[in-house]
């Protein structure tokens, strides 16, 4: 097309161009607070030139060839892996100090003071064996000690049951992701056949991958037609099904076996039985709520060693004392107490740091705490109680795979592994074990590794939130948008607009010339 | 390297954030005195505190259990000196009971005062503290002495010493029982045939039986001018009219003056004075004593006994209450240097503990205001470049 006419549509083109551009702009203008958000900018091209006889090619005036986002698609394989490794350490993070917190370290009103307090109390009850208020503090300390063991082992198992919580509602956030990963896969495959660039769309497929990331670990690769390979870590199943033959699959957590599982459903929701696969992720939330069910049980363990360390060695020595009598019993769910008898077998066997709670027999009578060698040996005898007060400076084998406290030991089995049976001045006690710990020097040991395991994880945070801040900031300046850069192409496309319309104008002046000046 | 409005205000937020983070923390050490108010803060350092804060509880109880056993060693030293007192006036009145001018009625007073002084040893002994009779080992709830119907002090069974722990793995027993102030021992001299032997004033080794009488070597009576000879507490031999005799280096009787004794034949009276000795031990107590002393005292009771070998026993009752004594002092000299020790220990491991997880004021008011400083940089440079943008100057 060559002529006025043609200059009117190289004008008319360039205004289409340039309204495009505009277009884009306040598109990005608008959007610039978006999260997710990559700017766009129309790809401008010369219009296909015409050939002309004589003065060759002419040009043809611009299209708008594609408008296309700006996107570093390796940026974003970083900021997917680190954003994984950060959830990671945020959820260990936030476990670990909710445990230190259930300790409440270093205070005088945690367990490490009680403990010192209940030695004490039997220190001074060896001094003055007649007298009923040292055995009445003795008694009461002692219910303080246990009373604050049961309240820890409780808040601990809270700590454990918010976690199985936790597990199980990341469960439907990640199956809403996957589906609306799907759809929206589906829309973009749709227009990309079309021969569209469906950039919006793409840029919220990026935003839920990334959400799903922080999840578990996955693995991105592009296919035809804008269309994505979705991995999760360590399973070779693609979870974005393209074909109506591809299988669907959803997570659900096994609470039994505490094990995640991707299965197969079916249209209408439902799973297919025998599809299950096993999955453990290590990165994201989930594979750091994974971790943690062994961190806490570990914890929830070895308060529980150190309770019955506590109580079968006070138990040993005191039920030699007369009648065989347990100084700590087993405290039921229904408020019965149980295991009073220390010649029973099975003593000390169910005993752990939630039910270990005071003979109630003492706390009725405290006469009848067993403090001499036996019950002729005089009313002044502290000989027993001393001996349990030296408890303290006795170390035993606690945490042995073989011989140390397990949490079916039973009395007996604490004594023989102990060297129960050294003798002195009538009373038969343990023997201090070399490798063995001292209850206190157990209790400071737990502190001191949640202390530096929470401690590690709150670094980790920082360094994964770092890093991030850095890949974050890497992908802003690359696909960010800059409203001072927009302003000025808002000046740009605006001038050359009116810069083609002034054209369309001029063009009309000069066809008014030919049209109407021409022939009268 | 392209710079969005977004970058600028994405690093002004995270960094704020870090300024706060710090703010916190230099409010919390401020607020607490303590450079850590969790393990996590500063593991080593709560571990090193967690330990010492231990020794600390546990060195407290053994203070109080040592004020305790010092103030127990205090009673006993106290009673024990009472006890002695007593034992001084019976020796008193047992050497005047000697003299040869008292009658009757004087002996009867004597014996009466002593009587008497056996009650008040038996109310010494079962001194009470804080609840216990001292003297009562793991007994302490009984009374350890008792006087009987017949005026004799009884001990009754007092079981062992009391026992404390005064620092980590030393257990001493602090408590003396009855028994140990009661019980003595006669140290008994004796010959290889088994004869009693006593030591003259010239350092002769003589066979006497049980009446101080000298006997030879059959266990014969040796007798002159009529009667035996007799050996008297002090190594003064006499006759039986009471004329000092003494023995030669080999072994042959004189008067004093140094005329030799010869027996009715007319030779020499020879007597082994060199003879080989073996000491045995044999158990007394001062409830015995003070029943024979009184009974010596009585109307056919007698009187020479009591000067001499009641006498006797009465001595090694008050050296062995001496030894007593001197053990309670010694503990007492040990507590109080363990005392110190433990006060010491104390406040070395305060400093310690001081040293490790206190602040130091002057240092932590610096760093808040430094911490503040840069937060009210980063306010104010905030405040100047994020507002403006192109927008404002474009017409």
């Amino acid at each position: 097309m060559s002529g006025l006419f043609g200059t009117m549509q190289t004008a008319k083109l360039g205004m289409f161009a340039q309204q495009s551009a505009l277009n884009v702009t306040s598109h990005n203008i608008s959007n610039v607070n978006t999260p997710g958000y990559s700017r766009q900018h129309a790809t401008l091209a010369t219009a296909r030139p015409i050939t002309l006889a004589g003065p060759g090619q002419i040009g043809t005036g611009v299209n708008v060839v594609s408008i296309t986002r700006t996107r570093d698609t390796f940026l974003d394989y970083q900021i997917r892996r680190t954003s994984g490794e950060l959830a990671n350490a945020l959820a260990n993070e936030k476990y670990l100090s909710q445990i230190e917190g259930i300790y409440n370290e270093p205070s005088d009103t945690a367990l490490g003071k009680l403990l010192s307090e209940y030695y004490d109390a039997w220190q001074t009850l060896s001094l003055n064996p007649e007298k009923l208020e040292a055995r009445q503090v003795v008694v009461q300390t002692a219910k303080q000690l246990t009373d604050a063991m049961n309240q820890k082992y409780k808040q601990l198992e809270e700590t454990q049951n918010n976690l199985e919580t936790e597990k199980v509602q990341a469960v439907d956030d990640i199956n809403n992701l996957l589906d609306q990963i799907n759809d929206l896969n589906d829309q973009i495959k749709k227009v990309s056949l079309m021969g569209n660039n469906p950039n919006d769309l793409l840029d919220s497929r990026d935003l839920l991958l990334d959400e799903l990331s922080s999840k578990f670990g996955i693995d991105v690769t592009s296919t035809d037609l804008n269309g994505i390979k979705l991995n999760a870590e360590g399973l070779d199943i693609d979870l974005i099904h393209d074909k109506a033959s591809d299988p669907i699959y959803h997570v659900k957590y096994d609470e039994k076996t505490k094990k995640y599982k991707f299965v197969e459903i079916d249209e209408k929701g439902e799973e297919k039985p025998g599809t299950e696969k096993d999955f453990s992720p290590k990165n994201g939330t989930v594979g750091g709520l994974l971790e943690l069910d062994g961190k806490v049980q570990e914890n929830i363990d070895q308060l529980n060693k150190l309770a019955k360390t506590i109580a079968l060695s006070t138990n040993a020595i005191h039920s030699d004392g007369g009648d065989n009598r347990n100084f700590f019993a087993v405290k039921n769910p229904d408020g019965t107490i149980i295991d009073k008898d220390g010649s029973d077998l099975n003593s000390g066997k169910e005993l752990n740091a939630g039910n270990i709670t005071i003979n109630d027999d003492l706390l009725e009578d405290p006469m009848l705490v067993n403090t001499g060698v036996d019950s002729t040996s005089g009313a002044t005898d502290g000989k027993r109680a001393l001996a349990i007060a030296q408890l303290r400076n006795l170390a035993f084998i606690i945490d042995d795979e073989t011989d140390g406290v397990n949490n079916d030991t039973t009395l007996k089995e604490f004594k023989d592994k102990n060297g129960y049976g050294e003798i002195s001045e009538g009373i038969t006690t343990f023997k201090n074990n070399k490798n063995g710990a001292k209850t206190e020097g157990y209790y400071n040991g737990i502190i001191n590794k949640i202390g530096i395991e929470t401690q590690a994880a709150q670094r980790d945070v920082k360094n994964y939130q770092d890093t991030m801040m850095m890949h974050l900031g890497r992908r802003e300046s690359t696909s960010g948008v800059s409203m001072d850069e927009e302003t000025i192409n808002l000046i740009q496309f605006q001038r050359a607009y009116q810069a083609n319309a002034k054209m369309i104008t001029t063009v009309d002046e000069l066809l008014d010339v030919v049209v109407n000046g021409l022939k009268r | 390297m392209r710079v969005t409005n977004r970058m600028l205000s994405n690093t002004f937020m995270s960094d704020m954030n870090l300024n706060l983070n710090n703010m916190k923390r230099k409010q919390e050490q401020l607020n607490t005195g303590k450079e850590f108010s969790r393990p996590s803060d500063n593991p080593f350092k709560a571990a090193r505190s967690m330990q010492m804060y231990g020794e600390i509880y546990a060195n407290e109880q053994y203070n109080t259990n040592i004020q305790h056993t010092v103030n127990w060693l205090d009673t006993t030293d106290s009673a024990l000196s009472h006890l002695g007192d007593s034992l001084s006036r019976i020796r008193e009145l047992m050497v005047s009971a000697g003299n040869g001018a008292y009658g009757e009625d004087e002996l009867k007073s004597i014996q009466d005062e002593i009587s008497e002084k056996v009650n008040e040893i038996s109310q010494i002994l079962n001194t009470s503290f804080d609840g216990k009779y001292i003297f009562g080992g793991t007994q302490g709830d009984k009374r350890p002495t008792s006087v009987d119907s017949d005026g004799k002090l009884i001990v009754g069974d007092t079981g062992d010493s009391l026992k404390v722990e005064i620092s980590s793995g030393v257990v001493i027993d602090y408590s003396i029982n009855a028994e140990e102030a009661v019980n003595f021992k006669n140290a008994v001299i004796k010959d290889d045939k088994g004869y009693l032997v006593k030591f003259d004033a010239n350092g002769n080794t003589l066979r006497v039986n049980e009446n101080s009488n000298l006997i030879d070597s059959t266990g014969a009576e040796i007798t002159y001018n009529g009667g035996p000879i007799s050996v008297d507490r002090n190594g003064n031999l006499e006759d039986k009219d009471g004329n000092p005799l003494k023995i030669k280096s080999d072994g042959t009787l004189t008067k004093v003056g140094g005329t030799v004794i010869n027996d009715a034949a007319g030779t020499p009276i020879k007597i082994e004075n060199k003879l080989t000795t073996s000491k045995e031990y044999s158990d007394d107590n001062l409830g015995s004593l003070l029943s024979d002393i009184i009974k010596d005292l009585g109307p056919g009771g007698d009187v020479s006994r009591v000067i001499n070998e009641d006498l006797g026993r009465l001595d090694n009752a008050i050296s062995n209450l001496l030894s007593v004594r001197s053990k309670v002092g010694t503990f007492q000299n040990r507590m109080e240097g363990v005392q110190n020790v433990n006060r010491d220990q104390n406040m070395n491991l305060k400093e310690i503990l001081s040293y490790n997880e206190d602040i130091d004021w002057v240092e932590k008011s610096m760093e808040l205001g430094m911490v503040q400083t840069v937060y009210m940089a980063s306010l104010q440079t905030a405040s100047k470049i994020l507002p403006p943008a192109l927008l404002d100057y474009v017409r």
